[in-house]
């Protein structure tokens, strides 16, 4: 893909001063906005500051939910109002699903096939988040995550 | 020396690894950078070129080069998607999409062109890597757990390479098919790495887009991917395992 060089023209005028750079090196120094990724508590949403510590084996935060599917509070979003249905099994979450989804002209979802065979598959995992960044959804209180609460707020035994 | 800041209505993190006088004016060129895309393309300032045009201010034969170059390639990545990427959302045209990691890219080429060569650059969960981080060690990445939103469902050590993850709980995700308009089929999480955070970026967001198919329509492309389903399950390509840090006794099942 062809890269722009139109925005490098104006500045390699100024970095072509910085020609010679030694460096070793250096610590990070404090961000400007916390980091999500420098501590578990800093996102974390009422329910769930008890339960999220490193070192901590074992640790099911959601084993105290009630068997069944509970349906959450319908959240606004940029394309319309999406709700999340939880369904929890054993005690646990074994997954989500969307209702009231924008366009939604009441047809049956399309499921795609896709080849397996160079695929693996696990259980889904939860880690600490003990790395130098994160990738993925920064922002918490997002719609699906509302609407998510809300429906675990229901499941709680 | 790492900086996080607000642009384009997410937090951007730039870690340059080089001695602080040197960092100071790199970043500021690196985030004067992402300040001046957001003022270019972003759909929520009224006087961006890219509102501009949706109002029918201005015609796309007349925006600067950026914005034409950014609308040549949206048309030739929806194109190599079959569709499956489109910047037209009720009307209105948000390349979005491809912008975000389109200017990581180019800020990374400003690193480049400085020499620097260990830095990481982040926005919005997409990011370029380069080098090594502040141990000398390969940098770490985490896919976050789309449930326990302060946990991570992987942790990965690499460099040299992007990382992007779609998801229906990220700010502006199509949960949507844009080709038919009904309901995606059954992910919430789909993260890949390649080369280059332009591609992996845009390739990720029409995989998405594709449900259960993506992941190995991702692989096709060169990518290692890893997708978690509605299902929670994970399905992951024969490459990613290489790229996990192995799992330490904290882990737990959800």
């Amino acid at each position: 893909m062809k890269k722009t060089v139109t925005i490098l023209l104006a500045t390699l005028g100024i970095i072509s001063l910085l020609a010679v750079i030694r460096y070793k090196p250096d610590s990070p120094n404090t961000a400007t906005v916390p980091d999500p990724s420098s501590s578990d508590s800093s996102t974390l949403s009422p329910n769930q500051t008890a339960t999220n510590s490193t070192g901590n084996t074992n640790s099911s935060p959601s084993a105290s939910y009630k068997d069944g599917s509970f349906s959450g509070d319908t959240a606004e979003t940029e394309y319309g109002p999406v709700q999340v249905t939880a369904v929890i099994s054993g005690g646990k979450i074994s997954g989500v699903k969307f209702l009231q989804l924008p366009s939604d002209r009441g047809h049956s979802i399309e499921v795609s096939n896709f080849s397996a065979p160079q695929l693996r598959q696990e259980a889904l995992q939860a880690q600490s988040a003990n790395v130098d960044i994160v990738s993925g959804a920064t922002q918490t209180t997002y719609g699906f995550q509302r609407s998510l609460q809300s429906a675990l707020d229901q499941a709680r035994a | 020396m790492r900086v996080t800041q607000i642009v384009m209505g997410m937090p951007v993190t730039i870690d340059v690894l080089i001695e602080a006088a040197v960092a100071e004016d790199l970043l500021r060129l690196g985030f004067d950078y992402f300040h001046h895309v957001d003022a270019v393309f972003s759909t929520y300032k009224s006087d961006s070129e890219i509102s501009r045009l949706n109002r029918g201010e201005i015609k796309a034969e007349d925006c600067s080069n950026e914005v034409r170059e950014v609308l040549a390639k949206c048309a030739e990545m929806k194109s190599y998607c079959d569709g499956y990427f489109d910047i037209v959302h009720n009307g209105q045209i948000d390349p979005s999409g491809l912008v975000k990691g389109w200017a990581i890219w180019n800020a990374a080429e400003i690193l480049n062109q400085a020499g620097v060569q260990n830095y990481l650059i982040e926005a919005g969960g997409d990011m370029q890597i380069k080098g090594r981080n502040s141990q000398g060690e390969l940098w770490r990445v985490g896919i976050r757990h789309p449930i326990e939103h302060s946990r991570l469902a992987k942790r990965l050590q690499l460099t040299n390479c992007a990382v992007a993850t779609s998801g229906t709980y990220e700010r502006g995700q199509h949960i949507y098919n844009p080709k038919s308009g009904q309901a995606i089929s059954g992910l919430l999480s789909l993260s890949a790495v390649g080369p280059s955070i332009y591609e992996v970026d845009v390739l990720t967001t029409a995989a998405f887009a594709m449900g259960r198919a993506g992941l190995s329509w991702l692989k096709q492309q060169g990518l290692e991917a890893f997708m978690i389903t509605q299902e929670l399950e994970t399905f992951a390509t024969a490459g990613w395992k290489a790229l996990e840090i192995p799992h330490q006794n904290e882990k737990s099942s959800v």
